[in-house]
C-alpha cells in the first residue's frame, strides 16, 4: 500500500506515496536541512494514523521535537501515545544515558543498531514508518560497514511492511559511496541548491522510483514556518490590459498582498503571496497601462508563468494583450488565460475569448469574476497543474 | 569530511552581514532587478519578498524617470522618512543592493559601504 508524504508534487513524483515495505533515501547537501523532510513525512503518517520510530544520532530527542514544533508539527501526543518513537543514538555517543524508548548504547556498532531497529520494529504494530537520521552520520561513526547492514535493513521493513527512510547528508564522500547508496535504495529523493541566473533557491527531484532510475522535474520548495516544505514559485506574471481586473485577481488570490496604486489604477505593481494546497506562489500584477511599459519589461523577468487577464466584453484590447505577453518576455511560459467579467451582460466565452486571442488548445482559458474571486482558484489550479502536474 | 565550501547565497548572506555589522545600516538586501529577493539580513517582521518586489519597482520607475530626462544613468534611489531611510543601487547590472537605517545615520559613510559592498556582489555574481 502506497501512503502519501504529505508533500504535494513528490507523491506524484513517487507514483503515489512510499509503499510498505520500499526503501528510501532523502539525500541532501550538507547546506539544506534534509532532516525538516523528514520530519514532515513523518508528521503527515503520524496523523494518518501510522506508528514512526525515528532514530537519532544527530540532535538530541527534545531537539527535534522543538524544531519539528516551529514548522507547526506537534508530535507530542503521538508520543504520549506510543505512536512516535525515538530510538537515541546520539546522547550515548556523547557518554551520556540514551533518552528515548530505545537507545543504542554504542552507536559506532552496526551490529547493535540492526538488533535495535529490529526490536523496535518488531514492538510497532506494521505499516510503520522507520527514520534514520542520519545515515550519513552513522556512516561517519562505523565507517563503512553501516552500509552492509542495509541489505538487512531492507529485509526488516520488509517483513514488518514497514518503510524505510534514510537521511543522508552528502558532505562530499567518495563516488563508491554515492553508487553504492544509489544502488540500494528503490526511491532516491534528491533535495540540492540551484543558483541560476537570479534564481537562488532549492529544489527538489526524485532519481528513482520503484528501483528504476528517473528523470523527473526539479520542484523549487521553502520551508516555511509554520506549515514546513512547500513548493515555491518565485514569481507568477499577472498581465493584461488596461482595467482588464488584475489587480482584482491578485487581491482574490493572494492571502496577503500589496498594491501601488492611484484612484483604482494600479501605477506600478501588485504584489501578493499565494498559499495554495500546499503550493506557495508570489505573484507580481503589472500594470496595464501603455506608458508604465518600461516598468512591465524590468518587471517581467524571471517569471515561471503568466496568468493572462482580459477583460471578456472589450475584444478590441485583446492585441494589446499579447503585446503585453511579448514585452514582458512571457510568451512561452506555461500560460493561462483569466477571461474575467464573465458577470457582465456581452461578455465572449472563455471559447471564443481564446480563438480571438489566436491562441490553440494548448493554453487553457477559464471564465472569471475577478470581483467575487469566482473561477480565480480553478485557474490557478489549471495553471499549477501545467507547471507540475503529468 | 566537510568540504569548507560555501554556496553563493552564503556569501552573498555574508556580505549582508557584514554590511550591516558596520552599524549604520540595521536591514538590507540583494533583490535582483527584476523584483525577486536573492538574499536577506532583516529584521523577522519586515516582509523581505514583499520589500524586494516594491523595492525592484522603485528603482525601476526611478530609472525611467530619470532616462526620460536624458541625464544618463539613475545612480541610486535614497527615500528618506521620518522613521527610516531606504537607499537602492545596482549592484552589477541583473542586481539591485537595497539597506534600510537610522534617519539620522551618517548617508556619506552609508554610501562608502554600500559602494564596496555592491562591487562585491558585482564580482560574486559574475557580471
Amino acid at each position: 500500500m502506497r501512503k502519501s508524504t504529505g508533500i504535494p508534487v513528490l507523491d506524484d513524483m513517487l507514483r503515489g506515496g512510499l509503499e510498505d515495505g520500499s526503501t528510501t533515501v532523502l539525500y541532501h547537501t550538507p547546506f539544506i536541512n534534509g532532516a525538516l523532510f523528514a520530519y514532515h513525512i513523518c508528521h503527515h503518517r503520524l496523523k494518518s494514523g501510522d506508528s514512526v520510530i525515528y532514530f537519532t544520532n544527530t540532535k538530541r530527542i527534545f531537539t527535534i521535537m522543538e524544531d519539528a514544533e516551529r514548522f507547526g508539527w506537534d508530535m507530542r501526543e503521538y508520543r504520549e501515545i506510543g505512536r512516535l518513537s525515538f530510538i537515541d543514538a546520539y546522547t550515548p555517543f556523547m557518554g551520556l544515558s540514551g533518552e528515548g524508548r530505545y537507545a543504542v548504547s554504542d552507536p559506532t556498532n552496526p551490529e547493535e543498531i540492526t538488533s535495535v531497529l529490529a526490536r523496535a520494529l518488531e514492538e510497532h504494530e506494521s505499516g510503520s514508518l522507520l527514520v534514520i537520521d542520519s545515515l550519513s552520520t552513522a556512516l561517519d561513526q562505523c565507517g563503512v560497514e553501516v552500509l552492509d547492514k542495509l541489505e538487512d535493513w531492507g529485509r526488516l521493513v520488509t517483513l514488518y511492511d514497514a518503510s524505510l527512510l534514510c537521511v543522508f547528508a552528502d558532505w562530499g564522500y567518495e563516488s563508491q559511496i554515492r553508487m553504492r547508496i544509489e544502488d540500494f535504495f528503490e526511491n532516491m529523493i534528491e533535495l540540492t541548491s540551484i543558483e541560476r541566473n537570479v534564481i537562488i533557491g532549492d529544489i527538489f527531484t526524485v532519481r528513482k522510483v520503484e528501483g528504476e532510475v528517473v528523470e523527473s522535474k526539479r520542484v523549487p520548495f521553502k520551508l516555511m514556518r509554520p506549515g514546513g516544505v512547500r513548493i515555491y514559485i518565485p514569481k507568477i506574471l499577472v498581465t493584461g490590459p488596461f482595467h482588464a481586473g488584475k489587480t482584482s485577481v491578485v487581491h482574490a488570490l493572494s492571502t496577503r498582498a500589496v498594491s501601488v496604486d492611484r484612484e483604482s489604477t494600479t501605477v506600478a505593481l501588485d504584489f501578493g503571496h499565494v498559499e495554495f494546497e500546499g503550493f506557495y506562489a508570489d505573484l507580481f500584477g503589472t500594470t496595464g497601462q501603455q506608458r508604465f511599459d518600461p516598468i512591465l519589461e524590468q518587471l517581467g523577468g524571471e517569471a515561471i508563468a503568466v496568468i493572462l487577464v482580459v477583460d471578456s466584453t472589450k475584444p478590441e484590447t485583446f492585441p494589446r494583450a499579447i503585446e503585453m505577453l511579448r514585452k514582458a518576455r512571457a510568451y512561452g511560459l506555461p500560460c493561462i488565460v483569466f477571461a474575467n467579467k464573465q458577470d457582465l451582460p456581452n461578455a465572449l466565452s472563455p471559447e471564443e475569448v481564446r480563438a480571438k486571442l489566436g491562441f490553440g488548445e494548448e493554453v487553457p482559458v477559464v471564465g472569471t469574476v475577478a470581483t467575487t474571486g469566482e473561477g480565480v482558484r480553478e485557474g490557478l489550479r489549471i495553471l499549477l497543474n501545467t507547471i507540475f502536474g503529468g | 569530511m566537510m568540504e569548507g565550501k560555501l554556496t553563493l547565497r552564503d556569501m552573498l548572506k555574508k556580505v549582508l552581514m557584514d554590511l550591516n555589522a558596520t552599524g549604520e545600516v540595521y536591514a538590507s538586501a540583494i533583490v535582483s532587478r527584476n523584483g525577486l529577493l536573492m538574499a536577506c539580513e532583516m529584521p523577522s517582521d519586515i516582509d523581505s519578498r514583499t520589500f524586494a518586489a516594491m523595492t525592484a519597482t522603485m528603482v525601476g520607475a526611478a530609472e525611467t524617470a530619470f532616462s526620460e530626462l536624458k541625464k544618463g544613468v539613475a545612480e541610486r534611489v535614497i527615500v528618506e522618512g521620518r522613521e527610516a531611510k531606504i537607499i537602492a543601487m545596482g549592484a552589477g547590472k541583473k542586481a539591485l543592493l537595497v539597506t534600510m537605517s537610522d534617519p539620522r545615520a551618517n548617508l556619506g559613510l552609508i554610501l562608502l559601504e554600500m559602494e564596496k559592498a555592491s562591487e562585491k556582489i558585482r564580482k560574486l555574481l559574475g557580471r
